[in-house]
């Protein structure tokens, strides 16, 4: 795959944090859906009794445009319910913005599709969780598999970014591989993973979620499918909820030559979530109570984004807000409790997530393990959460290794790493820290580290040894690349070729 | 040395970031070989028919009483 031509919208740059710059938009539309997902968190299906008008959003579009906002996803519910999509497209490109939507396909026709390109729609996200029965069945629709993968198609023929979105639960992580190979197959060049969480409808069916403990054989098999997707002109894209900092943290979030790493939650600092009735929220999957900043019936976007409370937690979190394992995690001040919508709708409340691979990695020395119990129904309301409990257990067989469990497991290794004191409302956005990378076991630490916390590899000679390699591969990359240039012009020439590339 | 990479959001309701593509070392590797399979591909071709061309030139001096 060729570098890309231009910066990619979503990436953020440090006067985007400073500024607190709303980059991507995620706007559910219209909660109206033709699916009858069961791991649903905004128990989409019916729309919102009173979701905003025509020219209500296009001036949203308007006010977003403002702020800096350069990406929207449109969602629902399914978007393009609205009759008026097309018009939301058509205004969000009218200002220059990046406009996909996400979509369950079912009866996403070519005409629809063609509609929507002509309008100025970029891209297009499908979502499939898994085989054929396995999805129709999460899905609650006989064909949405089928479906999708039409959608699918059809978007690659038309002109569109094709993607693919995929929840990964208790059921669905063993067809991941199959699921890679339908999806390549069909089109699709880029594929988002995230977790199922428990909101909504995934609540009622909590057997859907996967147990924290079953990251130790998810993410050496995320990395594996990376690898191989990678070969084969897939890009995968972990989800925010899909983390952090293990053996494989360099390879989900390094989109561009440098490594990269889990920064933080971004809700309400360089993310908004709208609902289909003007309620703005930080993330468009965080709980409405609790989480809404208000609503642009009421006041104007700007003003909500800049003086709202609720929408402000991120900007104003620090370590003191962590609790259980996450308060004294060696991450802790970059990593804030991971993703908060999988926290918080858990425990009611967010900084401490057991959906962490350091987190099990290190329990996992310990002869320890995590699993979640559902101790509460979510009420019937969109976007509602229930209650779970975090056991804390030996894993199976090495019950006399762990011992007594202490009450809250220690975390990592190192010191805790406070960095600055609490912030205020008013303060400049958080520009997250940059960590190292240990070129002997590919973990991220803290700069100044002399000996890997994780390895007890030498850091300055394994950075060495990684620079010698790289010195060595980009070597070897130009003079293949300088043969293959020789051949091609000798053969242009018609002359016989000189050079051999063995 | 810090890493600097672009932090990227991949929020979990929304479409993934589409405009990114693979990069660094080792996806460039990979479409370097692959444009090397190409090139040896296509020699391949050339050696197929050179072996077939050899095979003539032998049969056309025997016809020659070369």
């Amino acid at each position: 795959m060729a570098e890309p031509a231009r910066r990619p919208a979503r990436f953020r740059s440090d006067d985007d944090f400073r500024g607190n710059v709303p980059v991507h938009v995620v706007w559910e539309i219209t909660l109206a859906c033709n699916l009858k997902c069961q791991h649903c968190g905004s128990r989409a299906g019916r729309p919102r009794p009173n979701e905003l008008s025509t020219e209500e959003c296009i001036d949203v579009v308007r006010q977003l445009a403002r702020l800096g906002t350069r990406e929207i996803s449109l969602i629902g519910g399914e978007a393009y319910l609205r009759r008026d999509w097309t018009e939301i497209v058509r205004a969000i490109r009218g200002h220059g913005m990046y406009c996909a939507m996400q979509t369950g396909a079912r009866n996403l026709t070519a005409e629809r599709i063609a509609e929507a390109v002509e309008a100025g729609l970029q891209g297009i996200g499908v979502s499939i969780d898994g085989l054929p029965e396995l999805h129709d069945e999460l899905r609650g629709v006989a064909g949405s598999y089928d479906m999708a993968i039409q959608a699918l198609e059809m978007a690659k023929a038309a002109g569109l970014r094709t993607s693919v979105n995929s929840q990964i639960g208790a059921r669905s992580m063993a067809q991941l591989p199959a699921i890679m190979d339908r999806i390549i197959e069909a089109g699709a060049t880029h594929w988002q993973l995230q977790l199922t969480v428990a909101m909504g409808n995934a609540v009622d069916n909590d057997v859907l979620l996967l147990q924290p403990y079953q990251l130790l054989d998810l993410m050496p098999l995320l990395a594996r499918l990376h690898h191989e997707g990678s070969g084969r002109g897939l890009l995968m894209v972990v989800g925010n909820n899909i983390g952090y900092f293990g053996p494989y943290e360099h390879l989900w979030r390094s989109l561009s030559q440098d490594y990269s790493h889990w920064t933080g939650c971004s809700a309400g600092q360089t993310v908004i979530g709208l609902e289909s009735d003007g309620t703005v929220k930080g993330c468009p999957s965080l709980a409405t109570v609790g989480y809404a900043g208000g609503n642009i019936r009421d006041l104007s976007l700007e003003d909500i984004w800049n003086t709202s409370e609720a929408l402000h937690f991120g900007r104003l979190r620090s370590v003191e807000d962590l609790w259980g394992f996450c308060r004294t995690c060696y991450y802790a001040e970059i990593c804030r409790g991971g993703c908060t919508w999988t926290a918080d709708s858990l425990f009611g409340r967010p900084g401490n997530n057991p959906y962490c691979h350091h987190r099990t990695l290190e329990l996992e020395k310990k002869g320890l393990r995590e699993r979640v119990v559902k101790l509460r129904e979510a009420p019937r309301k969109s976007f509602a959460t229930g209650e779970f409990e975090l056991i804390l257990e030996p894993i199976p067989g090495r019950e006399v290794e762990a011992g007594q469990l202490a009450e809250a497991p220690v975390s990592g290794p190192g010191t805790l790493v406070q960095i600055g004191g609490k912030r205020r409302a008013g303060d400049e956005g958080r520009v997250p820290p940059s960590l190292d990378l240990c070129h002997a076991c590919n973990r991220f630490l803290w700069p100044g580290e002399q000996a890997c916390p994780h390895c007890g590899a030498d850091v300055a000679k394994a950075a060495e040894a990684h620079a010698e390699e790289v010195r060595h591969r980009r070597a070897l990359i130009a003079e293949v690349e300088e043969l293959i240039r020789q051949a091609k012009e000798s053969r242009a020439a018609g002359q016989p070729e000189s050079a051999s590339v063995s | 040395m810090a890493t600097k990479g672009d932090p990227v959001i991949v929020p979990l309701y929304g479409v993934t970031i589409h405009e990114a593509v693979c990069s660094g070392d080792l996806a460039r590797m990979r479409a370097v070989a692959k444009q090397a399979e190409e090139h040896l591909r296509q020699a391949g071709n050339v050696s197929a028919a050179l072996e077939a061309l050899k095979l003539e030139i032998a049969r056309a001096e025997r016809k020659s009483g070369g």
